[in-house]
């Protein structure tokens, strides 16, 4: 087996030296043919005592140089003419687009063409946000990534139209990373190697978004966001979909009907409520930045009974959480939520809240009202206060809110975070926190 | 006792390092390395490997007799135990990657050279170069140019540290 790996790498190094020779005759740089020994095979075998290795195989550092983004890469190349050999031959290219950048970026993409050498990842993205509109380059980097094999295709680019089916014709592509970009409509294909599509800010039609995904239909992850021109959203045929993300900021009609579907997340609008039917393992799902009217995630949640993790952010309009298989419950606001946890969720292991309190004008009605909403359910793993400052509390006001009829709220930790100049911790503000949390162990950062 | 008659029960292999020192372990153990594996099959149960030494042949044992025992409450474990492997110095990682690339364990390789990438990342040249010990072959008209090809990408600040 050492022969066929002594094999590989003499085949691997007559592959490279090619490339090298060229890029270096193109930079006038003289190539010389580098050795590379391994410091432990001149050793003398029978001492035990040994200096560390000089050098690792070039194999190896083409390896580790895999790992690095491709600008971090780059960079490495200057370290010795191994290293250039192996940035030469990087598998995942990922560039800023800039017009000073943009000859260098060609120069590159051709030496991969000319040379055959297997592109796995191809990242474009536009920091500078200037305008690409109709650049014709962009469609001959494509099509040479597509021709050298990409798995991972990223555009960051706006003002780009791509021709989305000619990409999704390619067989073997992995990952479809598109913002900001808009999709030209011309076409149909399969796509069945696609896992992962995600757009955000692409300008696109409901037409196009079906036609889309019918293109792809064995995809495992979805992310959908901030896609003006879509205001409905069909998920019906995808048979191994396990995660979906949904972002936006006009109302959507949702309908998804996915057996496979694992985790679920939705931020925005949402006035026609999810209809979400048929996922019987959804396990996780995450709802943030809600305007929707009550009563219909209510339902949702309680017929959802696979769901062990739910997370809800900066969305106070859930009354009631009735999912008896619940394990891990997260909230996290500004506002002290009405909701309340049905006292039989006995599985129910990790319940966390964040809040960040601005409600500084009625600072003793709010620790009232947080007692009384920590006393609705059995008990708390962990409460996260956010202040951005400490106050006196009029404890005696605090006692007279109070309505006694209310059990004390059980917390297991307390975390409480106030920016304090001084160290110095008003003595009734931590009577208040006690008294409207209770919790077991107290944790004060300041 | 119990578990001393059914450790003789297991199939066991040994592993002989390259300074000569010999090791015990379960064959399901050894199987994660590809190498390993090969020679098992081919009904290897004394398997001496030539490019590992002691030093690295023990924590890879330990490494190995960790992911055999993965289930699904102990991720949290491995991946504390994990995160001790990595921390450890260049050198270390270097001789741990090498042996790692020999026995052919993908899933520690692409955790070594994952780690050795991020710790380099953000190092100047000259940082690097120290910590792989390289001697660089380029004059420095031949360094110029190249830095000049790329120039993109040797915009900012590096780290110094060799650590």
């Amino acid at each position: 087996m050492a022969a066929t790996n002594k094999m590989r790498r003499a085949n691997k190094r007559e592959q490279d030296e090619e490339p090298i020779s060229e890029f270096c005759r193109k930079i006038e740089v003289e190539n010389r043919v580098i050795t590379i020994c391994m410091h432990k095979n001149k050793k003398n075998n029978n001492s035990k005592t040994r200096t560390t290795l000089d050098v690792l195989p070039s194999c190896l550092i083409y390896k580790i140089l895999c790992y690095l983004p491709f600008k971090e890469a780059t960079q490495m190349s200057i370290l010795s003419k191994t290293w250039l050999q192996a940035w030469l031959t990087h598998p995942n290219l990922e560039f800023e687009f800039g017009v000073p950048y943009m000859k260098i970026v060609d120069a590159i993409m051709e030496r991969y063409r000319d040379k055959k050498i297997p592109i796995e990842k191809f990242e474009l993205s536009d920091s500078s946000s200037s305008s690409s509109r109709g650049f014709p380059l962009i469609d001959k980097w494509i099509d040479i990534a597509l021709q050298n094999g990409v798995k991972d295709l990223v555009f960051k680019v706006a003002d780009v139209s791509l021709p989305i089916f000619t990409i999704l014709a390619a067989k073997c592509l992995r990952e479809l990373v598109l913002e900001g970009c808009t999709l030209m409509p011309t076409g149909v294909v399969k796509c069945n190697s696609l896992r992962k599509l995600s757009l955000s800010y692409v300008g696109l039609d409901e037409d196009m978004l079906r036609t889309l995904l019918n293109s792809c239909p064995l995809i495992v992850s979805l992310v959908f966001e901030y896609c003006s021109g879509v205001g409905r959203i069909e998920l019906l045929n995808l048979e191994k979909i396990k995660s979906v993300s949904i972002s936006t900021q006009s109302n959507l009609l949702v309908k998804i009907r996915a057996p496979t579907l694992e985790h679920l997340s939705y931020s925005g609008y949402l006035s026609y409520g999810l209809d979400v039917d048929e996922c019987q393992n959804l396990t996780s799902l995450d709802l943030s930045y809600m305007w929707t009217s009550g009563g219909s995630l209510e339902y949702l949640i309680s017929r959802l009974q696979s769901l062990k993790v739910l997370k809800i952010q900066y969305f106070e309009g859930i009354a009631e959480i009735n999912s008896p298989n619940l394990v891990s419950f997260e909230y996290i606001g500004d506002q002290i939520p009405g909701l309340k946890i049905a006292r039989d969720s006995r599985k129910l292991k990790h319940s966390e809240i964040v809040l960040h309190c601005y409600d500084y004008l009625n600072i003793d009605a709010w620790f009232c009202k947080l007692r009384n909403f920590l006393s609705n359910s059995t008990s708390w793993s962990q409460v996260s206060l956010y202040f951005p400052k400490c106050n006196e509390i009029n404890m005696k006001d605090l006692q007279l809110l109070h309505n006694r009829s209310i059990a004390a709220p059980q917390v297991d930790v307390l975390d409480v975070y106030i920016p304090c100049q001084n160290e110095e911790y008003c003595p009734t503000f931590v009577q208040a926190l006690l008294w409207s949390c209770h919790p077991t162990r107290l944790n004060l950062h300041s | 006792m119990a578990s001393t008659t059914e450790t003789k029960q297991k199939k066991m292999l040994i592993l002989k390092s390259a300074d000569n020192d010999e090791f015990e372990i379960e064959e399901s153990v050894g199987v994660q390395s590809e190498t390993i594996k090969n020679l098992v099959e081919d009904g290897f149960t004394f398997v001496p490997l030539p490019n590992v030494y002691t030093k690295a042949l023990i924590k890879i044992i330990d490494y190995l007799k960790k992911h055999a025992n993965k289930t699904d409450s102990n991720d949290e474990e491995i991946k504390t135990f994990d995160k001790d492997f990595v921390n450890t110095t260049f050198d270390d990682l270097f001789e741990l990657v090498s042996a790692a690339n020999y026995l052919h364990i993908s899933c520690l390789m692409n955790m070594l050279c994952q780690t050795i990438a991020d710790r380099i990342k953000d190092k100047s040249p000259e940082a690097v170069r120290k910590i792989f010990h390289i001697n660089c072959d380029y004059t420095p008209e031949e360094e110029a140019k190249i830095r000049k090809a790329n120039a993109q990408a040797f915009e900012g600040q590096f780290d110094e540290s060799l650590d």
